[in-house]
């Protein structure tokens, strides 16, 4: 039924903003870059944080604002599928600031550097003084994950924001506007879970939604978690309960369903963490003790050994944990 | 628009300069009233003097600006570092005289003209943003040098050029422009003439026999390695020669990227302790040879962050020159956040203020009205923090101070306060309770969101580790509370592993969640203040520990050489053995006057001395130079400049001075 064109583009392209305004999250940031956008005076920046929260989207929107039909010629966009070694730097860059362009009067030419935290740093050296010499009529945008992967003189040259993880009101908001559009048929259980699994990133989001309404044509619970292939999160509430309460074997029987439904050992750790981080009934002590056991795992799993049987041990520590030192004594 | 605005900038540019030139330059004996015009110290001994020479210098026709204001604000503090705004330079004096003495050494030679010889290459090291290079451009000014700079270009015109002879790489382009330019006597045709070195040149050149230097700012790619053996070479090659006539000392300027907390940075001190090279770092020890920066020829000046008095003074001088009416000008509780976050980088606190002026621009009248005539304080912040700035301060004191429901309220509150704290008690659970073996773990609900401060966090969390490490003695009432952390902190460094480095989601909540749990609750205050980690620092001394053992053991290997018998036992000599066993041999070698003295950086092993902690911990918001600290400071600059003039010559110069007699 989504499909009435056979052309369909990715919601995410498909509902990507374009104007500022449509920028979701980060209120006070984005109302700055909207003052920027319609004075036309944009200082160097770079934009951090983690991924799907807008930082490339933002970056776009105002460019497109402030150059409007100049787009085309006025950007040049330079991501890490792109080569961005020295000469990069020294060649496309510096060619292209030196172009000229007409543009509306008081804009500046942007060049967008995204992930800008994967240059090495000889070419982020190599930037530096570019960005000085040709700040005149070319401005810089650069979005990374990491700030401190940026060296500190570029820091220096630039105004940096910092984008904050997406509240989950914010996400939803705009997943309902999105279901709206495509008249997607949602309970609340399914968008909640499609919260849960995308954990800040709306990019993820989107894409779990529109995954799960091509594939089942309703988004609830259980299909979000199929689509997304995630342990459900319920079952894995249900493990930490047991362990709780000491009951090894009822804990490792929700275990044992996971795996038999072919989850991998890190899906579930990782589902497993989710959870207990966010879970109220745990008490803080509880809940410290289990995020290191939690971790200790994963660890292990990473180093190679993913067996049920790591995961079983997981789940007698986590009981240990609550159960009387008493019993242990021989 | 723009060309306008320069065109006249640059006009009132040249009646400005005209003042300094009535100046008699380059005297090491500098009279008060000589100082009085002086743009460099004018500004920092009297404070009236320099804003008159300010507003003298950069008057702008008052038509012109009110037109143009958004545009004049936007040139003002744009990027480019228009060093003619910045002629009340925020430098300390002392700083700017240190430099100032070293170029006029290199030029006459110094009271007995032999200086010269030793004043080839001045290094001027510090964080980004401290007007290192600022310093460099007022001085010529000042002192009437043309600075000739290399840039990178591109080599574009390489790329119709395709046959092979006339190709040359990037750094040979870089030798050519070096080698000319410190030789040379007349550069400007021959610098031309190379067109591919885009190097420019301050067009003061009116008469032929001006001085020059040659700055070096955007250098070669030193992270490669042949790159650098040939860019050490090449500056050996212009220490080796002796000085040209008129002499061309060489500046550069590497700006220090501070080690950012996380775990490869340790990794790159010992990897350079045993390889002795260093990876995708910067700073002074790759980009001069180990040799010659212990010797003679090699300066090094290094620039401190700017004092929050010195920026907010020059931050405010270029808000009343640049901004037309009082109405758009950020208030002055902006400029403290500014002055505050830019954490004594200059460039970025320009940045920021343009940044936070373009809300108070055009549509501000209407806003501003309503909001009482100040951006709001979160906002900026969100704008203008970087590492170490409020943001870390709030998150530190967030896990710090451990606040859990119930809480005793401490005097300060106000009663509105007080109030919706009891509001916000009242909506918050009481957790669910422990089994009662474990009641001795039981803690009252924490008003922290450990996964909020996880959001927001402005550091990764080995970084914060290093925070939580330095501070939480001073936060804890007993040993077992002591202990709970530092298992905790243990914890979160082991359950990395190499498998994350970088993205270890459970760090950042073990850590805080432990700590949270760890500390007394409620923490007794006892006016704490948070620190820096002087981790860093005991990296820096570490790894300037371990090049001091490779150059005595090569000295070391040398000398045994000379004694053949005795070679194969010293030369297989580990660093280890060096550092343990000799420091001893080292002190009592220094003592005697023997022919061949071990190279003075041993002492950096051999000599270790215990450090009050108090001298070295840096407060982490408020390290900033009181007004009267400075002012006596420039009270005894005048000793000052004797003694350093003392550091700097050293024990090289007087040996060599006697050999030359």
């Amino acid at each position: 039924m989504s499909t009435s064109t056979p052309y369909e583009l990715p919601w995410v392209e498909k509902y990507r903003p374009i104007t500022l305004d449509d920028v979701v999250g980060n209120p006070d940031t984005i109302d700055r870059l909207k003052v920027i956008a319609r004075d036309g005076n944009c200082p160097h920046l770079i934009i951090s944080g983690m991924p799907g929260i807008g930082k490339t989207t933002s970056i776009h929107c105002l460019a497109h604002q402030l150059l409007g039909d100049a787009y085309k010629e006025g950007v040049l966009e330079l991501n890490a599928s792109d080569d961005r070694g020295i000469d990069v730097v020294r060649n496309k860059i510096k060619s292209f600031a030196q172009k000229k362009v007409t543009l509306p009067p008081g804009r500046h030419k942007i060049v967008i550097l995204d992930e800008a935290d994967n240059m090495t740093p000889g070419a982020q050296q190599a930037l530096r003084r570019t960005m000085e010499i040709y700040s005149n009529t070319t401005r810089f945008c650069l979005a990374c994950n990491m700030s401190n992967k940026i060296i500190e003189p570029i820091q220096s040259r630039c105004a940096i924001l910092r984008y904050t993880k997406l509240k989950d009101q914010e996400i939803l908001k705009r997943l309902l506007e999105i279901c709206e559009m495509e008249k997607v048929s949602y309970n609340d259980d399914g968008l909640t879970a499609l919260i849960f699994t995308s954990e800040g990133d709306m990019r993820q989001a989107i894409n779990n939604l529109q995954s799960t309404h091509s594939g089942f044509g309703f988004v609830s619970a259980e299909n979000v978690f199929k689509v997304c292939d995630q342990p459900h999160p319920l079952v894995v509430q249900n493990a930490i309960r047991s362990c709780m309460k000491g009951d090894v074997d009822a804990a490792m029987e929700s275990l044992n369903d996971l795996w038999e439904q072919g989850y991998s050992a890190v899906d579930i750790v990782v589902t497993f963490f989710r959870v207990v981080k966010t879970f109220d009934e745990i008490p803080e002590y509880t809940k410290l003790e289990y995020i290191k056991e939690i971790g200790f795992t994963h660890m292990r799993i990473l180093e190679g050994v993913g067996s049920l049987i790591q995961l079983a041990g997981l789940i007698a520590r986590l009981c240990k944990k609550n159960m009387k030192p008493e019993l242990f004594k021989v | 628009m723009a060309p306008r605005l320069s065109q006249s900038s640059q006009k009132q540019d040249r009646g400005y300069k005209s003042k300094p030139k009535t100046v008699k330059l380059g005297t090491p004996l500098i009279s008060t009233q000589v100082q009085k015009y002086d743009p460099l110290t004018a500004f920092s001994l009297s404070q009236s003097g320099g804003d008159e020479l300010a507003h003298g210098g950069m008057q702008k026709s008052p038509k012109g600006k009110g037109k143009e204001r958004d545009v004049g604000y936007l040139s003002v503090s744009s990027p480019d570092t228009d060093d003619r705004l910045w002629a009340e330079l925020p430098v300390h004096v002392r700083k700017v005289e240190d430099v100032r003495r070293w170029f006029h050494e290199a030029f006459e030679g110094g009271p007995l003209g032999k200086l010269r010889r030793y004043r080839r290459i001045l290094v001027l090291t510090g964080q980004a943003g401290t007007a290192k290079t600022t310093t460099v451009r007022v001085l010529g000014r000042e002192m009437n040098f043309n600075i000739l700079e290399w840039g990178n270009s591109g080599s574009d015109d390489n790329v119709n050029d395709t046959s092979y002879d006339s190709y040359e790489s990037a750094f040979t382009k870089f030798e050519t422009f070096f080698n000319r330019a410190t030789n040379c006597r007349n550069l400007l045709p021959l610098v031309e003439m190379s067109g591919a070195t885009s190097s420019q040149q301050s067009q003061k050149a009116q008469n032929a026999n001006s001085r020059h230097i040659v700055l070096l700012e955007d250098l070669p790619n030193i992270l490669h390695s042949s790159t650098q053996a040939r860019f050490h070479a090449t500056l050996r090659c212009l220490v080796d020669r002796p000085p040209s006539d008129p002499p061309v000392p060489v500046v550069i300027i590497i700006s220090d990227s501070r080690p950012r907390g996380e775990a490869y940075d340790e990794h790159g001190v010992y990897s350079r302790g045993r390889n002795g090279d260093g990876e995708g770092v910067i700073d002074i020890r790759t980009v001069i040879p180990r040799d010659l920066l212990g010797g003679p020829y090699v300066t090094n000046i290094g620039f401190n962050p700017i004092a929050p008095t010195l920026l907010r003074r020059a931050l405010q001088t270029l808000l009343s020159t640049h901004s037309s009416n009082k109405d758009g000008q950020p208030s002055k509780e902006v400029l403290d956040v500014v002055v505050e976050s830019a954490n004594g980088d200059i460039r970025n606190a320009i940045m920021a203020l343009q940044f936070a002026y373009t809300i108070g621009s055009r549509d501000g009248k209407s806003r501003k009205r309503k909001k009482g005539g100040n951006i709001p304080t979160s906002m900026l912040e969100s704008i203008t923090r970087r590492e170490q700035s409020l943001v870390l301060f709030h998150l530190l004191g967030k896990v710090l101070y451990n606040k859990r429901k119930g809480d005793p309220l401490s005097s300060s509150t106000s009663a509105k306060d007080a109030q919706r704290e009891k509001m916000q008690e009242l909506l918050m659970e009481d957790p669910p309770s422990l089994p009662f073996w474990l009641k001795e773990h039981e803690r009252r609900a924490s008003k922290v969101d450990v996964d909020m401060l996880y959001g927001n966090s402005p550091i990764d969390s080995s970084l914060l580790s290093l925070y939580i490490h330095q501070n939480y003695t001073q936060f804890v009432d007993g040993l077992d509370e002591c202990d709970r952390i530092v298992e905790c902190l243990s914890w979160v460094d082991s359950s990395g592993g190499e498998v994350w480095y970088q993205a270890n989601p459970y760090r950042f909540h073990i850590l805080s969640m432990g700590t949270l749990h760890a500390l007394p609750s409620p923490v007794t205050r006892r006016n704490q203040k948070f620190i820096k980690p002087q981790f860093f620092e005991y990296l820096e001394n570490e790894k300037e520990a371990w090049d001091s053992v490779h150059d005595t053991r090569n000295w070391l290997a040398h000398s045994a050489n000379k004694s053949l018998d005795n070679s194969w036992r010293t030369c297989s000599w580990s660093g280890m053995e060096v550092a343990l066993e000799l420091g001893g041999v080292l002190k009592a070698l220094e003592r005697c006057h023997g022919t061949s003295r071990p190279p003075r950086t041993h002492q950096r092993f051999s000599r270790m001395e215990f450090q009050s902690e108090q001298l070295t911990s840096q407060q982490l918001t408020e390290d900033d130079v009181d007004i009267e600290e400075a002012s006596s400071q420039m009270n005894d600059m005048y000793s000052g400049h004797a003694r350093g003039n003392e550091e700097i010559s050293g024990q090289w110069l007087e040996s060599d001075e006697i050999e030359e007699f």
